[in-house]
C-alpha cells in the first residue's frame, strides 16, 4: 500500500499534488473536483497567513476484498487553537483532534497508476467538462420534471372542469325534478266553457319550490267548478306536505258531495288525529258556470276580491277558523253572483302583506286588480302580484289566483 | 325585525289575572320571547290573562300561532283569555282568520278586567 505524505507552503502546490494523486488512484473527474476544492478551502487561511499544511494520502483496506477507501488528511500543525471547522465543502469532512481534517473516499483502484505526465490544465478542463456534464444533466431533468408536472397540472385542471360539469348537470337535474315536482302538485286551470282561469305562483325560498301555499281546483259531477286554496303554516316540503293533505282531504269530500259548509270542520276532524301540529287555513269557493252563481266558504283565509266588469270591487268576507285553529269550520256560506266579465281573484297573505299591513295590502291589491281587469286571464294574476310586490318588507309565498266568467260571444262559443 | 322597535314581552299581576304586555311585531323571531313569558307567567282557575296589544303594529301567521298559544296556556290553567288595545293591522288580521270569534277583544286592560271580570270569558268584542 502506498501512502503518500507532503508539505505544502503553497495552495497551487497543493492543489497540483492533491490533483495528481487523485489523478494516479483514478477518481473520477467530478470528486476529484470536489475533493481538492475542499482540502483547498480548508488550508487557504493558513497557508495564506504563510503557515504550512500537510497532505497526507492513504488507502485504508476494505474487510471484503473490495478496492480500499482513500483517507485524505490534511493537518495544519502551526494553526492557532479554537479556529472553527469551515462547513458546506464540496465533499464534507470529518474534523479530528490535532487539527486534521479528514476526508474519506471510495478509491477506484487497488493501488495508484504510475505518474503519468498529464498536465493540470487537462486535469482542470476534464473536471470542467465534469462539471457542465452534470449540470447539463440536471437542466435537461428539470425540463422533464416541469413538463411532466405541467401535464399533471393540466389533466388535473381538467378534471375539475369536468366535475365541474358534471356538478352543474346535477344542479340542473335536481331543479328539473323539482320543477317537475312543482308542476304534479299543481293541476292545470279547469277547461269548462263559461269560465276561464290562471294563476301566479312564486315560492318564498327559490332553492325550495313548494311551500306551504297551494291550490286545487276541479270539476264536479253536478257541473260547477271548486276550487281550494290553502295556506299551510311553515315554510319549505313540510308545510308542502299539510298543504297536500288538506287540499286532498278537501278534494275527496267535495267530490263525495258534502255540503260546503261543512267541509272545513270535517276536514280538521279527518287531519288532527294524524298531525296535531298541522295548521293551515283553507278557502273554498264553488263556481257554476251557467248562472255565474258564487258561493264562499272560509277557514281563517284572506277574503277572496270580486272585480266587476266595470272596476267595482268588494271583499267576499266569511268568518271561519281553518285546520288546526281553535273551533275550526266556516261559520256560513256566503253567495254571491259573478257576472259576464266579472274577476274573482283569490290570494294568500304573501301578496297583501309584503309592506306588513294587511289593510294597506287589501287596498292595494283592490286598486291594482281594478286596473288591470281587462288583461288576458293568463297575464292578469302576474301582472297583479308584480303591481304588489314593488317594495317588499316581509317575504313569503305568494300565490294569485283568478276566475273570470267568460262574456258569451255571438253564436254561442267563449 | 324591525330594528327600531325592538321585541319585549313583560309581564304584571293584578287582581283577577295577569297582564302580558306585548312590545312590537308579532312574527317569527317574536316567539321565543313570547314561549318564554308564557311560560313563567302565574295563573289560577277563574284568572283571566289579558294580552295588551296596544304596542303591537302587526301580526302575521307566525305571531297568530303565538296568540293561540296564550290561549291554550289559559284554558289549560282554566282560566280566561283576553286581547286589549289591537291596532287596525292586528284587529284586521284577528278578524280576518276568525279569531275574533275566540279572542275577547277591549280596548284596554282595564275594561277587559272590569267588564269579563274574574270568570268567564265576557261579550264577544268584533271589529270590522
Amino acid at each position: 500500500m502506498i501512502t503518500h505524505g507532503t508539505t505544502h507552503r503553497s495552495l497551487r502546490g497543493l492543489r497540483a499534488t492533491l490533483r495528481r494523486l487523485a489523478h494516479q488512484w483514478q477518481l473520477p473527474a467530478e470528486l476529484r473536483a470536489r475533493l481538492t476544492l475542499s482540502v483547498s478551502t480548508v488550508a487557504a487561511e493558513e497557508l495564506n497567513a504563510g503557515r504550512i499544511v500537510t497532505l497526507h494520502v492513504a488507502p485504508e483496506p476494505a474487510p471484503d476484498g473490495r478496492p480500499p477507501q482513500l483517507a485524505v488528511r490534511l493537518r495544519a500543525p502551526l494553526a492557532p487553537p479554537g479556529v472553527p471547522a469551515p462547513r458546506d465543502l464540496p465533499l464534507p469532512a470529518e474534523q479530528l483532534p490535532g487539527a486534521v481534517t479528514l476526508w474519506r473516499l471510495p478509491a477506484q483502484a487497488y493501488a495508484p497508476m504510475a505518474e503519468s505526465s498529464v498536465g493540470q490544465l487537462e486535469l482542470l478542463e476534464e473536471e470542467l467538462r465534469s462539471a457542465v456534464e452534470r449540470a447539463d444533466a440536471l437542466a435537461a431533468e428539470q425540463d422533464r420534471l416541469t413538463r411532466e408536472l405541467n401535464e399533471t397540472n393540466s389533466g388535473v385542471l381538467a378534471l375539475y372542469v369536468q366535475l365541474e360539469e358534471r356538478d352543474e348537470q346535477l344542479r340542473r337535474a335536481h331543479g328539473r325534478t323539482l320543477r317537475e315536482l312543482e308542476d304534479a302538485l299543481r293541476p292545470p286551470p279547469v277547461r269548462i266553457e263559461g269560465l276561464e282561469m290562471a294563476v301566479h305562483y312564486a315560492p318564498a325560498d327559490t332553492h325550495a319550490p313548494t311551500g306551504g301555499d297551494l291550490y286545487d281546483w276541479f270539476r264536479l259531477p253536478d257541473g260547477s267548478v271548486h276550487i281550494t286554496v290553502v295556506d299551510a303554516l311553515g315554510h319549505g316540503v313540510t308545510s308542502t306536505r299539510s298543504a297536500l293533505n288538506v287540499t286532498h282531504a278537501v278534494r275527496t269530500l267535495a267530490l263525495e258531495g258534502h255540503p260546503l259548509d261543512s267541509i272545513v270542520a270535517r276536514t280538521d276532524e279527518i287531519l288532527l288525529p294524524f298531525d296535531g301540529e298541522l295548521m293551515s287555513t283553507v278557502l273554498l269557493v264553488r263556481i257554476d258556470p251557467g248562472s255565474g252563481r258564487l258561493s264562499v266558504a272560509n277557514g281563517s283565509h284572506p277574503p277572496p276580491l270580486l272585480v266587476r266588469a266595470d272596476g267595482a270591487t268588494k271583499l267576499v268576507e266569511v268568518r271561519g277558523r281553518g285546520i288546526g285553529y281553535p273551533l275550526a269550520g266556516s261559520d256560513a256560506v256566503r253567495h254571491e253572483h259573478l257576472g259576464p266579465g266579472d274577476l274573482l281573484v283569490l290570494y294568500t297573505d304573501g301578496l297583501t302583506e309584503s309592506r306588513r299591513d294587511p289593510i294597506e295590502g287589501e287596498a292595494r291589491l283592490a286598486a291594482a286588480a281594478s286596473r288591470l281587469r281587462r288583461l288576458p286571464i293568463a297575464e292578469f294574476p302576474g301582472a297583479v302580484a308584480a303591481e304588489l310586490h314593488t317594495r317588499i318588507l316581509h317575504s313569503d309565498d305568494t300565490l294569485a289566483l283568478a276566475v273570470r266568467r267568460t262574456m258569451p260571444t255571438p253564436g254561442g262559443t267563449p | 325585525m324591525n330594528p327600531t322597535s325592538p321585541f319585549s314581552v313583560t309581564h304584571r299581576a293584578c287582581r283577577g289575572g295577569t297582564v302580558l304586555t306585548i312590545t312590537g311585531e308579532l312574527d317569527y323571531d317574536a316567539t321565543p320571547a313570547v314561549r318564554k313569558a308564557l311560560e313563567s307567567v302565574c295563573l289560577s282557575a277563574g284568572d283571566l290573562l289579558v294580552l295588551d296589544l296596544t304596542q303591537v303594529p302587526f301580526c302575521d301567521s307566525s305571531g297568530i300561532t303565538q296568540l293561540i298559544a296564550a290561549r291554550n296556556t289559559a284554558i289549560g290553567r282554566r282560566a280566561a283569555i283576553a286581547v286589549a288595545g289591537l291596532t287596525p293591522a292586528v284587529s284586521r288580521v284577528l278578524h280576518i282568520t276568525g279569531l275574533n270569534a275566540v279572542l275577547p277583544s277591549y280596548a284596554s286592560p282595564d275594561e277587559a278586567f272590569s267588564t269579563a271580570g274574574a270568570r268567564g270569558t265576557g261579550p264577544v268584542a268584533e271589529h270590522d
